[in-house]
């Protein structure tokens, strides 16, 4: 994400302070998301003690109530903020490179396919925007929750935040594994998405001949190939990035159960109290929910990376 | 007028993914056992609580809870064994049916009449077969299985939730229309604002196109500025309606997002006012609190693919307008073509309101060779391409032998016709590929025969990979004349029994034209032939030059015959040897 960013800001170093301002808005939504387990905290603490009070629960929705605002505020600038940001940037792009090409010798034109062009200025400005709308706010959340969630459990309990976090460097491996696959397969989709949209521009331009020489539809084998070429490119793709995806999701999910277990353990030899155990049940159930979507958010990212790399080919002067 | 797609909506969307529909349902069967798998954790939390938080410590079977928690750790990985074997099963079936479809797009392109492809651009097609197509893989292999999952743990999770506590269950969900129906209104009301982005998608893709083909033009008539801005105006126009689309859940987004959180707002003070008045016990309390916080995380599968599904809906109807666009028809019942072509009273324009052809009746006998002369738009290429029903005539009739070409199959139809037009298309393939195309079963010892009959071997043999040469696109990387000579051979290597060249030598170099007439001197021997000439000094030699003028034959005889009786073909001869001689002189030169 980090390497996305600061290409598209080489890019558009004017969106910078929009991009900040888009953070900034996700991070702080993120921190109001996060809040309500704080009051749920208290309010169980209070409950456990003896001391809940209905004054004390109207202070608690209170909170509630304000950080649900903020959240909702957030994520509104949040969304005004990025999507004319990113769509600004694939326009900017594409008029840079619409630029750049009428700059090119027609040598240029003559290896490079109209299709090939087409699907970098139509499909992989896209699939940069999408990275942009989709990844972007996962990353950003993931990040502030894995900082800022341990902080708040090591007041509470340090032995089972350690246990909390423990399983996240056990789902990086899951999490590299399944960016190198998305990494490689992605580049190859690419490329044979931008061979079926020039065998597709040619399909459509050649039709006359086609239909002179009775080789339209599935006659035309090189259009078929290239069809069936994409088809087992996403395939196989899906297939290979499906097996890291969920085993990583697997290993982050099944924290909870390491929760479980040592809270159980702590609360029967009386190290952790019954309200800290409660909030680390609750937590549990939560505080992956982050991370668990960060896995898949790295399809949308590699996504980007071939349009990126293309995109710095084509400019290259 | 465009024809209305017979299916529109969701149903539609479901109809292309009948082949499929076992996988698909297995894959939504898995998904829902998967999201069911999912809630078991949150119930076992339930039942540790309600043990713990209910009895002395003293009391407490350990064992039991961490039979619970084994229970757990298996039920997180049945959830995603579940979830993967569903992605992966939706995956196989979208991506068949995403390449089913693009056949069949493909095989509807080969039965429209040429005219359709006048009315539509390349662009607008290429969106179709490939964004539109794409954007069917998001429903298929997502929402299908993803909302299938989400609904049945909303649903699940809810009548858990009731059966634990009927009052605190309601209190957990009564936010979440409130976010149902903001997303309802604004589903409602935008349903023009995605045509309109998506139709200006559309326009930025032909745009596109042609900017990147039109490049040699824009830069040789240097018209980079003028081109440039109509591509980059499509990009404002597109994106400025992205924008539009995208404004409208702003807002809708963000109270969605709280209101499927928001339940706790209700549920605290209710839960712990029934608790302090003893009414529910602890473990109920706890157990919705975990619940009340994370109930609605399934509901934003269900918002996505409402925001989905409208630009779903859209796409959806681009392809079916393709997909039932009026084509070619053909006999229920088709007959075999005859020897010698004939047309009765054919009329035809390109628009109701302009007629290209207007009444003309002919006769070709087989073996004979016509020519078609005549000045700029006076109907020849037209003609050229009713014969092999490129387009079908408004009123009369073409024939083979006795039988009107609308009665035979398309496909017995074309094997009559042998045809060069001056733009050649060559695809981005071999030569021998591209040669190929004029008989898929010809050996290369036959594609070599046609080649060198065509003159065109020699050339071939100095590319760099000979006959394995890739020529690009359009045939970028060989000379004109070096094109036409291709397509001659492919002509060759279909051997119908009429030929029609359009206009074949038209801009080709005195060298070029020499070689062309050559290999064409091979092609027709024994064959009906239709040639439009553009020189005619290359077609004295006809059986009988038709004049045409204004979409009719003015004049039709012998070379010899209408130069002593037409005043309009005499003087297109005159203009002919006078342009032989013709050449560029500057200003004053020979004063």
């Amino acid at each position: 994400m980090i390497k996305l960013m600061r290409q598209i800001l080489q890019w558009a170093p004017e969106l910078k302070g929009k991009f900040f301002l888009a953070a900034l808005f996700k991070i702080v939504e993120a921190m109001f998301m996060g809040a309500p387990y704080g009051f749920i905290f208290l309010t169980l603490n209070d409950l456990l003690a003896g001391s809940l009070s209905m004054k004390k629960v109207a202070f608690y929705t209170g909170g509630m109530a304000f950080c649900f605002l903020g959240q909702g505020i957030c994520s509104y600038f949040f969304s005004r903020t990025i999507w004319p940001t990113s769509n600004y940037l694939v326009k900017k792009l594409r008029i840079m490179v619409g630029e750049h090409l009428r700059r090119l010798s027609m040598g240029y034109f003559s290896k490079e396919t109209t299709g090939s062009l087409h699907t970098l200025v139509v499909d992989e400005m896209m699939a940069i925007q999408v990275a942009l709308y989709m990844a972007f706010a996962d990353f950003v959340v993931a990040f502030t929750f894995v900082i800022l969630t341990p902080i708040f459990l090591l007041f509470v309990d340090w032995r089972l935040a350690l246990v909390t976090v423990a399983v996240l460097p056990a789902a990086v491996p899951f999490y590299l594994w399944s960016s190198n696959v998305y990494t490689k397969g992605l580049r190859k989709r690419s490329d044979s998405q931008a061979e079926l949209n020039s065998e597709v521009i040619e399909y459509v331009q050649g039709i006359e001949v086609l239909k002179a020489f009775r080789q339209t539809g599935k006659q035309f084998e090189k259009f078929t190939r290239s069809l069936g070429g994409f088809r087992d490119i996403n395939l196989h793709l899906s297939m290979k990035g499906v097996v890291p995806t969920e085993l990583g999701l697997t290993v982050v999910e099944l924290g909870l159960c390491l929760i479980l277990m040592f809270a159980t353990i702590f609360l029967f030899n009386g190290t952790v109290s019954l309200s800290v155990f409660l909030i680390f049940l609750i937590m549990g159930l939560r505080i992956y929910e982050p991370i668990k979507r960060l896995i898949p958010a790295v399809a949308f990212l590699k996504l980007a990376e071939p349009a990126v790399y293309k995109v710095k080919n084509v400019l290259v002067p | 007028m465009e024809p209305k797609p017979k299916k529109q909506g969701l149903s539609g969307l479901i109809g292309l993914a009948a082949p499929q529909k076992g996988k698909l349902i297995l894959s939504g069967l898995l998904a829902i056992i998967g999201q069911g798998c999912g809630i078991v954790p949150f119930f076992i939390i339930y039942k540790i609580v309600a043990e713990i938080a209910g009895k002395p410590q003293s009391e407490i079977e350990q064992r039991f809870i961490y039979i619970l928690i084994l229970v757990a750790f298996a039920a997180i990985v049945l959830k995603h064994v579940c979830l993967g074997l569903s992605t992966t099963l939706s995956h196989i079936s979208s991506y068949n049916i995403l390449y089913n479809l693009r056949i069949k797009i493909t095989e509807k392109l080969g039965t429209l009449p040429l005219g359709y492809f006048n009315k539509k651009n390349t662009g607008e097609l290429k969106k179709v077969m490939s964004e539109d197509v794409e954007q069917m893989e998001i429903f298929l292999a997502h929402n299908i299985p993803e909302v299938a999952g989400a609904l049945v743990s909303t649903l699940l999770t809810a009548v858990i939730l009731f059966i634990v506590d009927w009052r605190l269950a309601l209190a957990t969900i009564i936010a979440i229309p409130t976010g149902f129906i903001f997303q309802m209104m604004i589903m409602g009301r935008g349903k023009e604002v995605t045509n309109k982005w998506l139709s200006a998608t559309k326009k930025m893709n032909a745009a596109m196109i042609e900017y990147i083909q039109g490049m040699s033009i824009i830069k040789a008539f240097n018209h980079t500025v003028e081109s440039f801005s109509k591509y980059s105006n499509s990009i404002d126009d597109c994106l400025h309606l992205e924008d539009e689309w995208s404004k409208r859940w702003h807002l809708p987004t963000a109270i969605f997002s709280v209101s499927i959180t928001a339940n706790m707002l209700l549920l605290l003070p209710v839960g712990a006012a029934m608790y302090l008045a003893g009414i529910i016990t602890l473990g109920k309390f706890v157990f919705f609190l975990l619940m009340g916080i994370g109930f609605g995380n399934p509901i934003w599968i269900i918002i996505t693919f409402g925001r989905l599904m409208e630009r779903n809906l859209v796409c959806q109807a681009h392809i079916e307008t393709v997909l039932t666009a009026e084509d070619l028809s053909e006999a229920l019942e088709p007959e075999k073509p005859g020897r010698g072509v004939s047309g009765k009273s054919i009329e035809f324009g390109y628009d109701k309101e302009t007629k290209v052809i207007e009444g003309i009746d002919f006769s070709i006998p087989p073996g004979k060779f016509i020519a078609l002369v005549g000045p700029s738009g006076a109907g020849k290429t037209t003609l050229a391409r009713l014969i092999p029903r490129f387009w079908d005539v408004d009123a009369g009739s073409i024939s083979l032998g006795e039988t009107d070409i609308r009665n035979m199959k398309i496909d017995d139809l074309m094997d009559q016709f042998g045809l060069i037009f001056q733009n050649v298309y060559l695809f981005n393939d071999t030569v021998l590929a591209n040669l190929r195309l004029g008989n898929p079963d010809a050996s290369e010892a036959e594609i070599m025969d046609a080649a060198k009959k065509a003159r065109c071997h020699e050339f071939i043999m100095k590319l760099p990979r000979g006959y394995d040469t890739v020529i690009g696109e359009k045939g970028a990387r060989i000379s004109g004349g070096e094109k036409q000579r291709l397509s001659i051979a492919r002509a060759l290597l279909k051997d119908s029994p009429i030929l029609i060249l359009d206009e074949v030598t038209a801009f080709i170099d005195p060298e070029n034209e020499a070689l062309i007439q050559d290999a064409i001197n091979k092609l027709i021997r024994d064959k009906t032939l239709i040639v439009i000439a553009h020189r005619i000094s290359t077609i004295i030699a006809a059986d009988e030059i038709w004049a045409l003028d204004k979409g009719r034959i003015a004049v039709r005889g012998t070379h010899e015959q209408l130069l002593s009786t037409s005043k309009l073909y005499k003087n297109m001869w005159e203009t002919h040897v006078s342009a032989q001689g013709w050449a560029l002189e500057r200003e004053g030169k020979n004063d």
